[in-house]
């Protein structure tokens, strides 16, 4: 990933038990990467204008109030929590000891796409070269989603030999382009299917999906249908 | 369409008793739209359409109140599976008081 930050603009702070999870996660970011101190006084601060604290499955401790006391100094321009596994209880226990009194130049991110998202609305990542489409394995998104090739060629409107071919790596420049929907999909299916429930869920007829399946949908290619109606339950519209 | 002369007097007296409209009613939103500056922006109505109006109109749906915020919520997940599938605790939600005078 073409991540260009410098060190004077982020710095990571991770609990020691976690050090080397954060140390891995920000390694494609030229971030300096420290361990949460004991006992912090604000003069110890390095001058930032963004700083991450990397969670992990880390419970608040008392140890860590002073630490977050310090970042109530004005030297400390923005703080960013990250929680990579969707602990909104987590998130609370961490919210109380941070208090009211650092709201303004906190925020929370619980996956990877929104600390990027973050970031670059700081201007700390200078740009991004996505390569999301990279790792994207077809293949096994469509095992996931339990449709053949035939089946994923028709959601995606490509050939069945297309379909072959990517998933075997051959001639994939199209492929991001065409498996945007595909990837969004899977997302928000992270984000709102209860996993275990995930294989029924696809066999149920939604009345979002005018009684149809979610898979019979996919196969029609309406995948976008779904989309929406996923982002329109972030959005709270009324149906 | 055409209108005989008592459809016109009820129209016409439904007309009259419209007013501005004020008061403070409730959105509930997920974490992705929770920034204050940009709750009233209207995008995603824009981007995705919405009940009352079509792709490419900036709109923002408001509910009398929070119950009904929520419970629009609730019904939307209905439509996708229900509580048994769908589960909206990955992330937290926000619900907006919006006060305004038309």
């Amino acid at each position: 990933m073409g991540a260009i930050t410098s060190h004077q603009n982020l710095v990571v702070w991770a609990d020691p038990s976690v050090l080397a999870e954060a140390k891995n996660t920000f390694s494609t970011f030229e971030a300096a990467v420290r361990p949460i101190p004991r006992t912090c006084r604000s003069r110890d601060l390095p001058k930032t204008r963004v700083s991450i604290v990397y969670l992990g499955h880390s419970e608040p401790q008392k140890d860590h109030a002073s630490f977050l006391e310090c970042f109530k100094s004005p030297k400390v321009g923005f703080l960013l929590f990250y929680m990579p596994h969707h602990s909104s209880h987590l998130a609370f226990r961490w919210g109380q000891m941070v208090g009211k009194d650092c709201l303004e130049k906190t925020d929370w991110a619980f996956n990877w796409q929104h600390v990027k998202q973050i970031l670059r609305t700081r201007n700390v990542l200078a740009h991004v070269i996505s390569n999301e489409h990279e790792d994207f394995d077809l293949a096994a998104a469509r095992k996931r989603l339990g449709l053949t090739q035939e089946q994923v060629a028709k959601a995606l409107k490509v050939a069945p030999r297309t379909v072959q071919n990517w998933e075997s790596g051959i001639g994939t420049s199209q492929m991001p382009k065409k498996t945007q929907d595909l990837r969004e999909l899977l997302s928000l299916m992270d984000e709102f299917v209860i996993a275990p429930k995930e294989q029924e869920w696809l066999q149920t007829p939604l009345s979002a999906l005018h009684n149809r399946k979610p898979m019979q949908a996919l196969v029609e290619g309406k995948m976008r249908d779904l989309i929406v109606e996923f982002l329109r339950l972030r959005e709270g519209q009324p149906v | 369409m055409t209108f005989d002369r008592k459809e016109r007097d009820a129209i016409e007296a439904w007309v009259q008793k419209a007013r501005p409209r004020s008061g403070v009613f409730f959105r509930s939103v997920s974490y992705q739209y929770m920034d204050p500056e940009t709750v009233l922006s209207g995008k995603g109505t824009m981007l995705y359409g919405g009940r009352f109006a079509s792709v490419g109109t900036a709109a923002v749906y408001l509910a009398e109140s929070d119950a009904v915020a929520s419970h629009e919520v609730t019904a939307r997940k209905a439509r996708l599976g229900g509580a048994a599938q769908i589960s909206l605790d990955k992330y937290p939600r926000i619900v907006f008081s919006v006060e305004f005078t038309l």
